[in-house]
This record gives structure tokens, C-alpha cells and sequence, in this order.
């Protein structure tokens, strides 16, 4: 056992948030812990960290227990590079390090007996620090951060220069280094691109420890969990399996619970009206036993009604001219640091257009140059006539933790009176005394909510967000996208939600390599567009092939061809080549060392060289 | 899978039997099959727990008859320390221009002895040094003023044992083209400094057992009288 909730109850002020809950969580479990937003989750885990108190009932935790969190907010690290903070782990190795370092000087001018007592000093010192890898964690530090796709120059920049994605990667760096018992995430994939998003798939599917992961990423449960604890009304159920087995099994369990409340009423309507009749008449005695036993039946409730998603009506935004934003060769970053350049195109009035790219390319302080925040570092942009730009920021600093709700939305609607107030936070899911929370005191999918609540009643007419679907549950996303939808101004959006970016953008701008590219269509066209594009150029790319003679016969009638049965052995054996060395480089132990991922990623490129060689052939010999 | 000569090999030793060291030693060169010239290594299984520091079995022991490779020995030390070192036989000796080279990513020795005044700058080569085992230390006689004594046992055959994490020692006590006698030698004084080293605090059996073995052959359990 890592850890149990023994009838734990939690409440903050009115509001109970866990009631009687109990579970427990043994080594090298792989758990998803699910939940509308401010249903509890976080709250759990805090209980868990310690640093809430259950109001009544108990935590326990094994003796011993470490537990590494990554949260759903990752600050900003202080100053220092990136390997710098990954190696802050090793506090305690460092303290050891520095104790080192002055014994290693008194030694140098002690004599006799004071110089054997700091040699003796000095030789368990040493001797504790190896033990605890000091001399390793250097290579170590480094070998984590590589394997989670940071090169070698990233490691020397400032980390408080990282993009969203990369400071995630880094804490979740710091989290593996530390080695803990059981990891915490609460939302990991929120700030990853879509790369990210895979590689922590896998590495997660392979991780031998245990895991409890927070998410709203159906696809990512999917692939990770082997259990899930849903909170729901102040408990928490246990469903075995991953969340697709978890979505059948609740419905089930839903129909059920229906079934059983039904058959309970009608037997109490049937009762009542016994006693009705009887409680006067000959039937006396049992109708007064029939009334105790209806005193003391336990009720069934009423299993609630499958969610209420939030409405985010959008209002009718003022019209701008046809042209909206035009971008001329800019240049964006910051002082030395260009980050993307020869960035060009135009968005007419109505357009809804995806920005995407890796973590890091720029995607934000485009944003940010385009609103002015940011000066460009050379190029023209130039917004249209009466345009008026919002913004949704994917780190949430237009919030003041210290307002509660209904005023941090009375600064957005200036003159409106509470009641206006309440029933427009209401179709954001904000209800009764939800209102009066602080902001610091809501959930990372209650102030997502509350921004765009915020965001949508101004009066803007080109909507710029910023990673908007992060820390919104399901139902919320889906609602989120019907409102974008019917929203009749412009939109430019950051998005790694790849569901969110097919619904919504019909236009894209892809930043990569230092530079902008402009797609006209939807995201999963640009995807298959983009095999296309990588097959054809990694053909260009490698004229030797077609210099030397091939090595698989080619379809030239002087050679004789191989059977269609044969090629398609071969390339089944090149397909299970593949899907072998995939299924090595995802091991957490090869994925974080770079010296063993080199030479697979050298492998799989051959072999897939090796496949394309053998469609080729293949689609020849077929066309005979 | 084990290889058919090592399976070949394991078949003649009798995996339940605990041999006397001088049989043990015989069988383990008479069934040694690699074409070069193997290491006989000696491993102990301890009843102790690494991780307390009272319990840390870890020293060195010269072994009479050498471990028949020549050790390359570098010598951190300044003036007259480095003097007695070059003619003690130290392969390489410096101080400053050696930590520097060693930064630079030089690491053709298989010892370092340093003085004590000269740690300040060792110190720094934790990193490199530290985990492949070269880190100089007080107590494995390495960071001494008498750094000819030290130049001379590391040439003489001076090895070091310490517990690893779960508790076992391992160390080679020479290769298996040396005399048997001679083998047989330099591993009873390995056991003897072995339990000689055993800490008070350890409780229990302190031998759980002990195994010897030549670098690919099979191993075969000894006897050990403590």
C-alpha cells in the first residue's frame, strides 16, 4: 500500500467537496483520477501532499513515502538555466558538496592530529555523497533532460525564458530525477505540444512506478491508466480499467442506479397508498408496520442527471472591415533572440485561424507582438479597421488572485448590477456561493472558465487565445468550440488540442524553423499534407539512392521482378521492425539516455527507409 | 541464454557444494574457457546495511603476490610531495597542469593519489573522477601525506573492497594464468581483510556467502570461516 483515504471528508466553508471517500492506491499502480472541474481532484491531492487536513477521517500514507507532483500552474523558475534548476533537486547533494569544499581547503593547511580528524570527516562525507549519486547527478540531470527533448543548447538557457511546454518538461524533469514513489500530475500534457503529448504517452504507458495522473485528455487516459477514480458529488468510485472501459461501465452503472431508484419509489407509492387506505380500517396493524418499515427503508438517490455543460453564449461582435490583420515580412522575439522571421499573411474578417508549431517556435510572442506587448524586431503589421483584439492568456495573469469571482467580472462589465452579474456567471457554471470564491481559490478549469467568461463579455471582435482548451474538462471543451462556432467576429487561436483545432480553424499558420508557412484548409488535411511533403523530401534529400543502382530489384523489365506475395512479406517484416524499436525507444530507461536512443532513432530511419523502398516496389509490381 | 562452454563449464561444478578456497581456486581455472587471460574475482555477500553509515565495510588490502596488470598511477601533489612520488615510480605527477588536462577529458591512469593540500583542487574533478571510482579518499589511503607508501602499494597490488548497495563486495584477486598457490594467497588475505573489517554495529551473520569465479566462468561457492 502507498497510500489510503479512510472515510475522508473535506469541505471549504459550505462546500462539501469530499464526503466520506475511501480508497487506496498500492505500488505500481496506474491510476486517472476524473471529475468535472472543481469537483475535487486537486483537492485530493492536496490532502494527499498534506497540505490540507481532512476535516474528519484519515490519510494514510506508507512510511517513507515520496511523492514527486507536477502542477497544473508551472511558475516561472527563478533565475538560473535550465540545467541549473534540474540540478536544484540535489539540494541535500549540494549542501554535502559544499561541506566538501571546505574541508578540502582546511586540509590544506592543517597538521597532525586536526588533519586526521577532517581526513576522517572528509572520507565518510565523500563516501555518503557517492552513495547518494553526487558524483553522478550532473550525468544524470543531463541525461533526463535530452531524453525529454531538450538539445544540448536549450540546457544553458535562462529557464525563465522557457515557453509553456518546456517549463513543463523541465518540472517533470526535476519530478523523474528525484525518483519518487509515486508520481502526481495534475494535468501534464496541458502546456505540451502535440510531440510532447505522444512521447509522454509512452513514456508514462512504460513508467514502473506509480502514477496518479489528473486529465481531461481522453486519449491520453486512455493509453496510460489501468484504473479510474471518478469524483463525482463528493465521492469517489473506482472503475477498473482504462477510460473508454470506465465510459461503458458508468453507464451501466447509471442505468442501473436509475432502475433501482424507479422500483424503490414504486414501492414506496404502492406502500403509501396501502397505508392511505388501510391506516383506519380492519388492516390497522399492517398498515403501522408497513409506515415503520417505510420510516426505516434506506432511500436510493436519485442518481443525477448526466452533467450540465457550460453555455458560453458569445455575443454579436461588432463588424470590422474585410481585412482584418495584415502581417508583412515580420520579425518576432526579443532583443538577440529572433525567434521566427518572414512571417506573412493576411486574416480577413471571419476567418478562424490555428497557430501551431513546437514548444518554443513562437506561437505566444507572435501573440504578444501582434497586441503591441512585444515590439517586432522588424516587418510591418497592421490591424483593420475597427478591430478590436482580445486576448485569453494560457497563463491566466489577467486574474487578481485576491478578487473573488462576481468582482473580477464587475471589472469586465463595468455598471452592471449583481444580479446581471450572477446570471451571466451562471452560464459559466458559476452558481450560488460559487460566486464569492476567491480567484486563488478555484481550479485551473474554474479560472479557464472564468477568463473566457471574462473575455467573451467585452467587446471585442478578434478573439487572439492562447491555448484556450487547457484546464477545461470535456463537456466544457465541446461547449467552448460550439460557442467559437457561432461567434461572428475573427479568431486566431494557440492550440496543441488537436479535436479543437479540426472543429475550429479552417485556415493555419504553421511556425517552424524560424519562419511561417500558411495552410488553407483544416489541420488533419495539413497532417496528411505534411507525410506527403516529408516522404517527397526525404526522396530529394538522398540522391545517392538513386545514383547507385537500387538494391531491391526496380522496376525495370531487364530485372526480374519479385512476387507480390514476397514484397508484402517483407515489408510486414520492415512494419514489425518498426513498431519493435518504437516500442524500445518508449522505455522510460532508453528514453531518458540519449547514448542508447541514438543509435534506434539511426535504426528506425533505415528501416523506414527500407519500407518506402518496398511500397514503391510494391505499388509497381501491383500496376502490371 | 548462457553460451554452450559456459553451460559446459557450470556442468562440472556442483552448485550446492561449498568448496575449500584452494579446490575452489583449482576448479575455477580448470574450467575457465574465454581466449584471454581472465580475472579470478572473489564476491561476498555481507549482512550489513550500506546505506548506515556505521555499517559501510570498505578499505584496501595489498595482495602479496599482485593483481598482474601494471597500474598506471598519477600523483596530485606539489614540491618535494612530487619528487617522492616520480620516485616512487608514479606514472604521471602534477598538480595544477594535471587537474587541467583532466578537464580537458584526460584519463590515462588507473589510480590517483593526492595530498591533502592539493584536494582543494581535486575536488573539483568530483564529476569526472568520482564515478569511474577514481576519486581520491582518506580512507582507501589516497589522499596521504607519505605519497610514496601509497605509489608503491598501488604498484604492488593494492585493491580496494567496499560493500555496493545491496551489500556485496566484489574484487579480482588476480588472472587466471598466475600460479595457483599465488591465487589462493592473494584471496585468503582479501577474506581476511574482509572480516578483519567487519563493523560492530553490524548484527547477525556477517559472511552470508561467498562465491569465487574467473571473468565468464561460472561461480562456485567457498567456504568461509570467520
Amino acid at each position: 500500500m502507498l497510500f489510503r483515504f479512510d472515510n475522508v471528508t473535506k469541505s471549504y466553508g459550505s462546500h462539501e467537496v469530499l464526503r466520506e471517500v475511501s480508497f487506496q492506491i498500492n505500488p505500481g499502480e496506474h491510476v486517472g483520477l476524473v471529475g468535472r472541474n472543481g469537483a475535487g481532484k486537486t483537492t485530493s491531492f492536496k490532502l494527499l501532499l498534506g497540505i490540507e487536513d481532512p476535516d474528519d477521517g484519515r490519510v494514510e500514507q506508507m512510511r517513507g513515502l515520496r511523492i514527486g507532483l507536477l502542477e497544473q500552474q508551472v511558475h516561472a523558475e527563478g533565475s538560473g538555466t535550465v540545467r541549473e534548476s534540474a540540478l536544484e533537486v540535489f539540494s541535500s547533494l549540494h549542501a554535502m558538496e559544499v561541506d566538501m569544499r571546505r574541508l578540502e581547503h582546511e586540509m590544506a593547511s592543517a597538521n597532525g592530529d586536526e588533519l586526521d580528524a577532517i581526513l576522517s570527516t572528509y572520507s565518510d562525507l565523500q563516501h555518503s555523497f557517492e552513495d547518494a549519486g553526487g558524483f553522478t547527478m550532473h550525468a544524470r540531470a543531463e541525461s533526463v533532460l535530452l531524453g525529454l527533448g531538450f538539445s544540448r543548447d536549450d540546457l544553458n538557457l535562462e529557464a525563465s525564458n522557457l515557453s509553456g511546454g518546456q517549463r513543463a518538461r523541465l518540472a517533470l524533469a526535476k519530478l523523474l530525477l528525484e525518483g519518487p514513489d509515486i508520481l502526481l500530475l495534475d494535468e501534464p500534457t496541458n502546456h505540451l505540444d502535440i510531440q510532447a503529448v505522444e512521447w509522454l504517452e509512452d513514456f508514462l504507458a512504460d513508467y514502473p512506478s506509480a502514477y496518479i495522473i489528473i486529465s481531461h485528455d481522453r486519449y491520453l487516459l486512455d493509453r496510460t491508466v489501468d484504473r479510474i477514480l471518478a469524483v463525482e458529488n463528493g465521492r469517489i468510485s473506482t472503475y477498473p480499467g482504462n477510460y473508454t472501459a470506465y465510459l461503458v461501465e458508468k453507464q451501466q452503472r447509471r442505468l442501473l442506479a436509475e432502475k433501482r431508484f424507479r422500483e424503490q419509489q414504486e414501492l414506496i407509492d404502492r406502500t403509501q397508498e396501502f397505508i392511505r387506505r388501510n391506516l383506519a380500517g380492519q388492516k390497522t396493524k399492517q398498515a403501522k408496520s408497513r409506515r415503520n418499515m417505510l420510516e426505516r427503508m434506506e432511500r436510493v438517490d436519485r442518481p443525477e442527471a448526466d452533467g450540465r455543460a457550460a453555455n458560453f453564449g458569445l455575443a454579436l461582435a461588432a463588424r470590422t472591415g474585410r481585412e482584418v490583420l495584415s502581417v508583412e515580412a515580420l520579425s518576432i522575439g526579443y532583443p538577440g533572440v529572433e525567434l521566427a522571421s518572414s512571417i506573412e499573411f493576411v486574416v480577413y474578417r471571419g476567418d478562424r485561424v490555428g497557430i501551431v508549431g513546437g514548444n518554443g517556435t513562437g506561437k505566444t510572442t507572435l501573440f504578444k507582438t501582434l497586441l503591441g506587448s512585444v515590439d517586432p524586431l522588424g516587418g510591418e503589421m497592421e490591424w483593420g479597421h475597427n478591430v478590436k483584439p482580445v486576448y485569453y492568456d494560457q497563463h491566466l495573469a489577467d486574474l487578481d488572485p485576491r478578487n473573488d469571482v462576481i468582482e473580477e467580472m464587475r471589472l469586465s462589465i463595468g455598471g452592471a448590477d449583481d444580479p446581471t452579474l450572477r446570471g451571466y456567471l451562471a452560464r459559466f457554471l458559476f452558481t450560488g456561493d460559487d460566486v464569492f470564491k476567491r480567484v486563488s481559490a478555484l481550479s485551473g478549469g474554474e479560472r479557464s472558465r472564468l477568463s473566457i467568461a471574462k473575455l467573451i463579455s467585452g467587446s471585442g471582435n478578434v478573439l487572439l487565445l492562447d491555448e484556450p482548451t487547457n484546464h477545461l474538462d470535456i463537456p466544457s471543451r465541446e461547449a467552448l468550440e460550439s460557442a467559437l462556432e457561432s461567434f461572428t467576429g475573427t479568431i486566431l487561436t494557440i492550440s496543441h488540442d488537436r479535436y479543437f483545432l479540426d472543429r475550429i480553424c479552417d485556415r493555419l499558420v504553421n511556425l517552424e524553423d524560424g519562419t511561417a508557412e500558411v495552410f488553407e484548409g483544416r489541420y488533419s488535411d495539413w497532417l496528411d499534407e505534411r507525410l506527403i511533403r516529408k516522404a517527397e523530401g526525404r526522396v530529394r534529400e538522398t540522391p545517392a539512392v538513386t545514383a547507385k543502382p537500387p538494391q531491391v530489384p526496380a522496376p525495370s523489365g531487364a530485372t526480374k521482378r519479385r512476387s507480390i506475395p514476397a514484397i508484402e512479406a517483407e515489408i510486414a517484416d520492415a512494419e514489425g521492425e518498426i513498431s519493435d524499436i518504437d516500442a524500445t525507444m518508449a522505455k522510460p530507461s532508453v528514453a531518458s539516455d540519449h547514448v542508447k536512443l541514438e543509435p534506434l532513432i539511426e535504426a528506425r530511419l533505415h528501416a523506414v527507409e527500407r519500407l518506402e523502398r518496398l511500397m514503391a516496389e510494391w505499388e509497381a509490381a501491383s500496376a502490371d | 541464454m548462457a553460451g554452450k562452454k559456459f553451460r559446459a563449464a557450470a556442468e562440472k561444478v556442483e552448485s550446492q557444494r561449498r568448496y575449500a578456497l584452494h579446490d575452489a581456486v583449482v576448479l575455477a581455472k580448470e574450467v575457465a574457457f574465454a581466449k584471454f587471460d581472465e580475472t579470478l574475482e572473489v564476491t561476498m555477500v555481507l549482512g550489513v546495511d550500506p546505506r548506515k553509515a556505521d555499517q559501510m565495510v570498505r578499505g584496501t588490502v595489498v595482495l602479496p603476490n599482485g593483481l598482474g596488470k601494471n597500474k598506471r598511477v598519477l600523483v596530485i601533489a606539489s614540491a618535494d610531495k612530487a619528487q617522492e612520488a616520480r620516485d616512487a615510480g608514479a606514472d604521471e605527477v602534477g598538480a595544477e597542469d594535471v587537474v587541467e588536462r583532466i578537464k580537458g577529458g584526460w584519463l590515462d591512469f588507473d589510480a590517483v593519489i593526492a595530498t591533502p593540500d592539493m584536494m582543494r583542487l581535486v575536488g573539483a574533478l568530483g564529476k569526472v573522477l568520482g564515478p569511474r571510482g577514481l576519486m581520491p579518499n582518506p580512507k582507501t589511503g589516497t589522499v596521504t601525506l607519505d605519497v610514496a607508501k601509497a605509489v608503491e602499494e598501488t604498484k604492488a597490488g593494492k585493491v580496494e573492497y567496499r560493500v555496493d548497495k545491496t551489500g556485496v563486495i566484489h574484487c579480482g584477486v588476480g588472472k587466471v594464468s598466475f600460479e595457483t598457490d599465488k591465487l589462493v594467497e592473494n584471496a585468503q588475505v582479501l577474506i581476511d581483510a574482509v572480516l578483519k573489517a567487519k563493523p560492530s554495529a553490524a548484527k547477525g551473520k556477517y559472511v552470508k556467502g561467498a562465491v569465487v569465479g574467473t571473468t565468464m566462468g561460472p561461480g562456485i561457492k567457498i567456504e568461509v570461516v570467520a
